[in-house]
């Protein structure tokens, strides 16, 4: 179709009905696409669910996403996503949810590894920043940002293997999510930034990936933690908390049950685990120790 | 009957204390697993809205997340098979609509109330204590009733926003215009006569126990035990560097600290309710529990 767009991400080639400036687009034909974005009806609710929350059903090969004044999005065999925009609903909002929950869905629908995390690197090295939401992931990495690191990936980071069996980030979006308050912590400016949503104060920060979107070969994954206590630790972790500890960081994990994948999932999760070193970073649940995490990680990094 | 158990109280009136009492009583933690008071979750944890909306809780506006939590409940009490089915809550109750038709809290959803009172002198100062503000600030605090706790972060990220309201009208909300089964419990009574005030508490959430399973849990959760274990491995509910969560846990700790102003203050702001709980007498004259 003329008006349609093209784009490049997780290894995808993405044609869509919405433009989207978060994804890296490409100017000449790449053949048949991988994924198509449209509109169009999607039902209310999947019929015989496996798995529901309160905004998802999930069965085999089908997934529906569904927010009040967004819209339903409908993912059908990791190959196709049908949106149907609620009445008013603003584009950015649409593609806040549409590449995020449910991208994530079709990621996992094809049985590819994504993780919640946003990925960092130093020359052909990078490394994995997990953990929940709030426990200061972009924070740390604008600090490792200060200290020669460039940021590579956030919010989903699809790991995949070269032939060597080498574990590997796949270029994801071209913007970063941060919060105005980080903003402002490394001064800078909100002025001519967009918001990922009108109401929110959270702003798209393009990710300056020095030109190169060759992957990104994984050194180590840290996992932060608040925890009781009051000092930072870096604990390694092995064997079967390994995994588990991996597993944990899977974006948008409450999905895999109901899209019947847990166990290629689970075969690319120990095959991670086999490949790289795993450290949990251990921060005081009160105060600030941000300085001594970022210090702390980029010397075991360079070690 | 099935359906939650809501633990409910105005902010530090003793809501923790009452869930390691369930814990240890359903025996769903061991006798040192403090740190696992989680597993009676509140009701606006990141983990349990995140886990059951499948999407970044920090992607919703306030007013979004604070109107999916009927949904959140719904969705808890037909999820989990645990017995009983227990939340945390510190929200006064309220009606999203005039018509009273969607309640944050709804019946069908809803086995009973524990709600959890403490003399509002006495939650100034660990109100306090606890959010590191002044005594003054925190008197504003009880006699706001538009308080909340959320709306003050630039970023909605770890909880949705907590409708608090005053100490007063947070104790009517419940008590009578909930329209819910509510058990009133006074903090002065757990800590005055602990094994009869959390077997009522138990017996009314529907749990088949003993007298000797109940003193059990009781001995478990005693203040002191508490706060050395909380010494030896910390605790996760703490948010302060250097003060305990179990810090004084004191009855009539506001004599020391309260001025006369701020005292006079409480007293007047909430008579009607301090009267009737025993916390004062018709000539507003303190009642020492």
């Amino acid at each position: 179709m003329p008006n349609d767009y093209s784009y490049n991400v997780y290894g995808l080639h993405v044609v869509s009905q919405i433009s989207c400036p978060e994804l890296c687009p490409v100017g000449h034909a790449l053949g048949n696409p991988d994924v198509t974005i449209g509109f169009g009806r999607v039902p209310d609710k999947l019929e015989r669910p496996l798995k529901s929350g309160i905004c998802y059903d999930a069965k085999d090969g089908e997934f529906l996403f569904h927010l009040e004044n967004i819209g339903k999005y409908w993912v059908t065999d990791g190959r196709r996503i049908c949106i149907e925009p609620a009445c008013g609903a603003d584009e950015s909002e649409i593609r806040l949810f549409l590449l995020g929950s449910v991208f994530g869905a079709l990621l996992l629908q094809r049985k590819m590894l994504p993780l919640h995390a946003t990925c960092v690197r130093k020359g052909n090295w990078g490394f994995l920043l997990c953990g929940v939401s709030g426990i200061g992931k972009s924070t740390t990495a604008y600090g490792l940002m200060d200290r020669g690191f460039d940021l590579y990936a956030d919010d989903i980071c699809i790991v995949d293997f070269d032939v060597l069996g080498l574990p590997k980030v796949m270029p994801g979006l071209t913007h970063i999510k941060l919060w105005r308050d980080v903003l402002m912590d490394h001064r800078l400016p909100t002025d001519g930034l967009v918001r990922v949503r009108p109401e929110l104060e959270k702003y798209y920060i393009p990710i300056e990936r020095n030109g190169s979107n060759e992957p990104v070969v994984i050194k180590k994954i840290f996992i932060l933690k608040r925890v009781v206590g009051q000092k930072v630790e870096l604990q390694p972790i092995d064997g079967i908390m390994k995994v588990v500890a991996i597993r944990n960081q899977t974006f948008r994990r409450q999905y895999v049950e109901g899209l019947g994948v847990q166990v290629p999932h689970f075969m690319g999760i120990t095959r991670l685990a086999n490949s790289v070193s795993v450290s949990f970073v251990n921060r005081p649940s009160g105060g600030n120790s941000l300085d001594e995490v970022v210090s702390r990680m980029a010397e075991d990094f360079e070690s | 009957m099935s359906g939650i158990v809501w633990l409910a109280s105005y902010p530090k009136s003793g809501n923790t204390w009452c869930r390691l009492f369930f814990l240890f009583l359903t025996r769903q933690i061991n006798d040192g697993d403090i740190n696992r008071i989680g597993d009676i979750p509140a009701c606006y944890s990141q983990a349990l809205f995140e886990r059951a909306l499948g999407l970044d809780l920090a992607d919703l506006t306030l007013k979004e997340s604070c109107r999916l939590r009927p949904k959140l409940h719904e969705w808890y009490c037909n999820s989990q098979n645990q017995k009983p089915l227990m939340l945390k809550i510190h929200d006064a109750h309220f009606f999203f609509d005039d018509d009273r038709q969607k309640p944050l809290v709804a019946p069908d959803v809803t086995r009973g109330v524990i709600y959890i009172i403490r003399n509002p002198l006495d939650v100034v100062v660990s109100v306090a204590d606890f959010f590191s503000i002044s005594i003054e600030r925190s008197v504003e605090r009880l006699c706001d009733d538009r308080s909340d706790m959320g709306m003050a972060y630039d970023r909605p990220m770890r909880h949705p926003v907590q409708i608090i309201r005053s100490w007063s009208q947070h104790v009517v909300s419940w008590v009578d215009t909930s329209g819910l089964r509510v058990h009133v419990m006074k903090y002065e009574d757990m800590q005055s006569r602990p094994k009869q005030s959390f077997l009522q508490a138990a017996r009314f959430a529907g749990i088949d126990c003993e007298s000797n399973d109940v003193n059990r849990a009781v001995n478990l959760c005693d203040f002191n035990r508490l706060k050395k274990l909380e010494s030896k491995m910390g605790f996760i509910e703490n948010r302060q560097v250097g003060v305990n969560f179990f810090n004084q846990g004191r009855v009539g700790r506001w004599r020391e600290l309260l001025s006369r102003r701020q005292v006079h203050r409480i007293i007047t702001e909430h008579r009607e309710v301090m009267v009737r709980f025993g916390y004062i007498d018709g000539d507003n004259r303190l009642i020492d529990s």
